[in-house]
């Protein structure tokens, strides 16, 4: 017998016990059955073997098997159960949140750090508006012994002389030597807290009164140099100002020297009111154009201001005695 | 009310009627449908596996992965056959996984159930002797048909162990393990010839 025919008659016989054999098969039993008789023997034992398969002993299960699975459910969502699906929901919310949170502050931070950076890099240079701190604690930051060795104690009970003079300019530079120099020439370099970029300077200077007047009569000659100079006293107490408009030397002299707060604020009003009826009055064309500040622009300082070195003046500020303060403020107008 | 008395009470329903209340949610019809299936479940997994503590493990997980996706049944096909085929699909699963991890060495079994087999083979020589059921029941014996089943082909012991121990039809074997019904015929054909070979002196 062939392997096919082998093959073809154990499925024969598999059919015929399971009586699964159609007609066909049934004849090409019968018809193989007259060749060798050895087949109904083989069919008999194969039915035999499906007989004790079919009644082999069935065990039980496991007694723990329910609760098993039942067990093994309860740790997981159950079908269709609300209460297993909606803490799996929250907990997917929750850590979508800190996913999220956790991204954006990885963002976020280095893009902050970055534009700090930039921003301290390409900030405009501090020009800025008038400092009214005290004087006294920037002399001490700034400069050195010579500041520390003011009395704040007397630079508290100051005069009441507290200006700004402005001076406005087509060429900020050359009145900001010229007063650089005059400043240095009259020995206020330590108790001066400078502040110069191209286009403006300020100079705020603490002195006894009589050092400020000379240093505004030594600026007499930028005067003519300037399209405006105003003068503004200021009134800490009442955080007031009176503002006095095409202010002269003297005015100004005459303001730094007054010992008397009232007498002070009265003089300021007096100046302002008689320099705005003269602007009425008179056309500004009067005022000299060019001057001998020319002159100054071929001596710059060859010392820079502040960087520590011996004054001109012999004369030492005594810091028992009482101050006022003046800032000079040079600004650039356009022409 | 005990939960067999309520399992008898709910015995008489059946399995669409148990899948919709599980796929409800209700873990009482949950627990219906693994006391209808456990044990013929875990008999067929361990004809096939050939050990008790792997088929119990096998048939929870059986029931596990059931219930799991039981939303995912739609009553197309017969609970009872999808049942069986996860629980075959795990167990065949499994069998391919050992034998490559650690391959199983029956000769120790087989020089004990060698003479298990004379033993069988006196009895069953005679036709008219003692009947091949009562012969199976003796625990011995049948342990000894077992083993002998754990050594065809794992496609042909699946297929054995479904027609001739389950006793599932053709379509239903078919449906279980995804083949053709002829494919089931031949392989049903050749797992029988390769038992009878094997157990030939118990059997002749």
């Amino acid at each position: 017998m062939s392997e096919k025919s082998k093959i073809e008659m154990e499925e024969l016989l598999s059919a015929l016990v399971d009586d699964e054999a159609t007609e066909r098969q049934k004849i090409e039993f019968n018809r193989l059955l007259r060749h060798d008789p050895s087949i109904a023997e083989t069919l008999a034992v194969m039915r035999r073997q499906r007989r004790i398969l079919g009644a082999l002993p069935v065990d039980s299960a496991p007694a723990s098997l329910v609760g098993g699975v039942l067990s093994r459910l309860g740790r997981k969502p159950i079908p269709g159960g609300v209460p297993a699906t909606q803490p799996t929901m929250v907990g997917a919310g929750h850590l979508f949140m800190r996913r999220a949170l956790t991204t954006a502050a990885m963002l976020l931070l280095p893009i902050g750090i970055l534009s700090f950076v930039v921003y301290e890099i390409i900030k405009p240079p501090s020009v800025g508006p008038v400092d009214y701190s005290p004087v006294t604690s920037g002399l001490a930051q700034n400069t050195g012994t010579a500041a520390t060795a003011l009395n704040p104690a007397a630079a508290a009970q100051g005069l009441p002389f507290d200006g700004i003079l402005t001076f406005r300019t087509q060429q900020p530079m050359s009145v900001s030597n010229y007063a650089e120099k005059m400043i240095f020439d009259q020995g206020l370099v330590s108790v001066t807290l400078p502040n110069r970029t191209v286009d403006a300077a300020t100079y705020q200077i603490t002195a006894p009164p009589e050092k400020i007047a000379a240093l505004v009569n030594s600026l007499a000659g930028v005067w003519p140099r300037c399209r405006q100079v105003a003068l503004s006293v200021i009134d800490d107490e009442q955080d007031s100002h009176v503002d006095i408009p095409d202010v002269q030397t003297e005015q100004v002299r005459m303001l730094a020297l007054e010992d008397n707060r009232e007498m002070l604020k009265r003089l300021a009003g007096q100046y302002a009111s008689a320099n705005i009826k003269k602007d009425s009055v008179f056309a500004k064309d009067d005022r000299p154009v060019d001057s001998e500040i020319d002159l100054v622009d071929s001596l710059p300082l060859t010392i820079p201001i502040l960087t520590g070195r011996n004054e001109p003046s012999g004369e030492v500020i005594d810091p028992s005695q009482p101050t006022v303060r003046l800032r000079i403020q040079i600004e650039r107008v356009a022409e | 009310m005990t939960f067999f008395r309520k399992y008898k009470e709910n015995k008489s329903l059946d399995d669409a009627h148990l899948v919709r209340r599980c796929q409800r949610g209700e873990p009482e019809a949950m627990s219906c449908l693994i006391v209808k299936y456990q044990d013929r479940v875990y008999n067929t997994i361990f004809k096939i596996c050939q050990n008790r503590d792997d088929a119990a493990e096998l048939t929870q997980d059986t029931f596990v992965k059931v219930l799991e996706n039981i939303t995912t049944f739609r009553n197309e096909s017969s609970f009872y056959t999808w049942l069986f085929r996860v629980a075959v699909n795990l167990t065949l699963n499994y069998c391919k996984r050992r034998s490559k991890l650690s391959p199983v060495s029956l000769d120790a079994d087989n020089e004990r159930l060698e003479k298990d087999k004379g033993k069988l083979a006196a009895m069953l020589a005679d036709p008219n002797g003692l009947d091949p059921a009562a012969v199976a029941q003796q625990k011995e014996l049948s342990r000894l048909v077992v083993n002998t089943i754990g050594q065809l082909v794992q496609d042909f012991r699946a297929v054995l162990v479904l027609r001739d121990i389950e006793q599932m039809s053709y379509a239903e074997i078919a449906d279980v393990l995804q083949i053709e019904t002829g494919t089931v015929k031949s392989r049903l054909s050749r797992a029988r010839t390769q038992l009878r070979e094997l157990l030939e002196t118990v059997l002749t």
